[in-house]
């Protein structure tokens, strides 16, 4: 890798961690005027026109405030459990190819990096994931932060397991790990009819993984006040916030990767591949916040029931049929 | 799992499935229908997925403003008489029947020759501690002579708590306006569907001839007179009722003032009888 290699991907890297905190602010205006709308209100409507200036305003206001660090806390693991869960969300981006291969900008290509292990590297970053929240409840000092972190470990390790299973399916189909190449192999037809049983289980398991509603256990206000950030405040709350956003917007980039055909159009020329990727992510995200606004949140048994109990062995069974499908055809 | 001791035994379940206690493992884990709880959740996608497209019910507060009744308790006003004079005479009621001891009222006597109200007294200080008012609208219901009025002004709000001890200045309407505000709201008759209606209900019931008072509605008459209706509130008398009590309201003229000096010097009690 020669240094110009370098200062591109390092570039590229600064602006995807932009473009990835500017998606973060928006996307939660984009929740809280859809689940308005979808509960009969305008949402926020005066910071700016149309409250297009509300996440400016939420921003400063969250870094102005006082970081409140609890008498009980373990300060260093504290500080550092937020960063963590930030730094894990904006790294799993990475690898997610935006644009065709054809489409550069000064001679450099839409996406970070170009692994070969594409999708190991998002599940094993975004298994991370969940130190970021457990070592943040744990070291608050607070029973309802390391409860909302214990449900969370549990939660998100339960469910990376369908989650995983799903995700082999479109690599068999595909004979690649590479995001490239699962993008390239969708030519024909996109692994979301193929793979649907695949996409429906990595749909759910997603949800579960970023801890969205109706999978929100770690944070049910009613038995844990905030879960496992309760105690954060300012800057610090703000990562999590952020983070939490963030894995929404990266497991719809990796479904519309995988399942939706990345980048490729439905229509027209491959130059506007990344504005297709935008709309499928819109779309995810909408559904996103849609069961959001929708659904109550589960039981934990119920929650563990259903990973356990009905995911995982779906998703083997998909694995199963899938091999087999594929051993045949090939 | 041990024996029910004898005290359990007679508790019943709240749906009626029967007695005895829950014991663990009772009602068995049972997965839900997948069909179903699919059709379900889509079907609650679909309803929220409706409503995003219904205007919303919400009312942009300081661009819109509601109607709000007419008997809306909001911030109060100290009312005048036609000619100017004060109504409130200091009589103490309101700040007596203020349950959260909100009114505090100086009273002092009238200069006969230039008075500020038309009875004996009238309230020097009149302040109203608006931190304090639980906006029940009894003082409005004990003033004698309407003075005191709760208004439609509910935008109360200020940065320190002197500000929210109200005076008599501010709330005295200003001079050369008479109003009764809200007083007239509660004057009227109630409201139609406020007064007793009968059933006056004769016909088949069930298939046979029967009257409301046969089917349980009551001992009633077939026809009923109508109700005269009755004001909530009788209005501070246009006329004196007797000569126990202080003509409340003066003839609008503007020689009231001298006819009082006049009536002053004729009678030491003033204001007994009609000046």
């Amino acid at each position: 890798m020669t240094f110009s290699d370098f200062v591109g991907v390092a570039i590229k890297a600064l602006v995807l961690v932009a473009l990835l905190m500017g998606a973060f602010a928006y996307m939660t205006l984009f929740e809280r005027k859809v689940v308005a709308r979808m509960q009969n209100r305008y949402g926020p409507n005066r910071v700016g026109p149309g409250g297009m200036m509300q996440p400016i305003a939420d921003g400063v206001k969250l870094v102005f405030k006082e970081q409140i660090v609890p008498k009980e806390a373990k300060k260093f693991v504290y500080a550092i459990a937020p960063c963590m869960s930030l730094i894990v969300a904006l790294c799993a981006f990475a690898v997610i190819p935006v644009g065709p291969d054809s489409l550069t900008i000064f001679g450099q290509h839409l996406w970070v990096a170009d692994l070969n292990i594409g999708i190991l590297y998002v599940l094993s970053v975004s298994s991370l994931a969940v130190y970021g929240i457990a070592l943040g409840g744990w070291s608050s000092g607070n029973k309802y932060s390391l409860m909302g972190a214990i449900r969370s470990s549990a939660q998100i390790i339960s469910y990376e397991l369908a989650l995983g299973l799903a995700l082999l399916g479109v690599i068999l189909v595909s004979h690649t790990l590479n995001m490239n190449g699962i993008v390239g192999a969708q030519q024909n037809v996109w692994f979301v009819i193929p793979e649907f049983l695949a996409f429906v289980i990595y749909a759910i398991a997603a949800i579960a993984e970023v801890n969205r509603a109706p999978f929100d256990l770690p944070e049910a206000e009613q038995e844990l006040v905030a879960g496992y950030h309760t105690e954060y405040s300012g800057l610090r709350f703000a990562m999590y916030f952020a983070a939490e956003y963030i894995n929404m917007v990266t497991v719809s980039s990796i479904a519309t990767t995988l399942f939706l055909g990345g980048w490729r159009p439905l229509l027209g020329p491959d130059f506007l591949g990344p504005l297709w990727f935008l709309l499928k992510v819109i779309l995810l995200l909408f559904g996103f916040v849609w069961l959001r606004a929708t659904l109550p949140r589960l039981k934990y048994d119920r929650l563990m029931r259903l990973g356990w109990q009905v995911l995982i062995p779906l998703a083997i069974l998909n694995l199963v049929v899938t091999s087999i499908i594929v051993a045949l055809v090939s | 799992m041990a024996e029910p001791n004898d005290n359990n035994k007679k508790i019943i379940k709240a749906d009626g499935t029967g007695g005895g206690l829950a014991k663990k493992g009772d009602i068995p884990a049972r997965p839900s229908n997948p069909i179903s709880g699919t059709v379900e959740t889509l079907k609650g996608m679909g309803v929220t997925f409706k409503n995003m497209f219904r205007k919303p019910t919400t009312v942009q507060y300081p661009e819109q403003k509601r109607t709000m009744p007419a008997r809306e308790r909001g911030r109060h006003v100290l009312h005048r008489y036609d000619t100017g004079l004060e109504r409130c005479i200091a009589c103490m009621l309101c700040s007596g029947t203020c349950p959260a001891d909100a009114i505090y009222i100086e009273p002092e006597e009238n200069d006969p020759t230039q008075p500020n109200s038309v009875g004996e007294r009238y309230a020097k200080t009149f302040q109203i501690d608006m931190l304090r008012c639980i906006f029940c609208g009894y003082c409005q219901a004990a003033c004698p002579t309407g003075a005191i009025t709760l208004e439609s002004n509910t935008a109360l709000a200020s940065l320190t708590r002197d500000r929210m001890l109200y005076n008599k200045e501010d709330l005295l309407e200003p001079l050369g306006t008479a109003t009764r505000g809200a007083a007239l709201a509660w004057e009227p008759a109630p409201p139609l569907d406020a007064q007793i209606t009968v059933p006056a209900f004769k016909g088949v019931f069930d298939g046979w001839p029967t009257t409301a008072a046969a089917v349980g509605q009551g001992n009633l008459q077939d026809s009923v007179p109508a109700l005269t209706p009755q004001p909530l509130r009788t209005a501070a008398p246009a006329t004196t009722p007797g000569h126990t009590v202080p003509n409340m309201l003066p003839p609008t003229d503007d020689n009231l003032i001298l006819r009082l000096a006049a009536a002053q010097s004729d009678d030491e009690h003033g204001f007994k009888g009609k000046a």
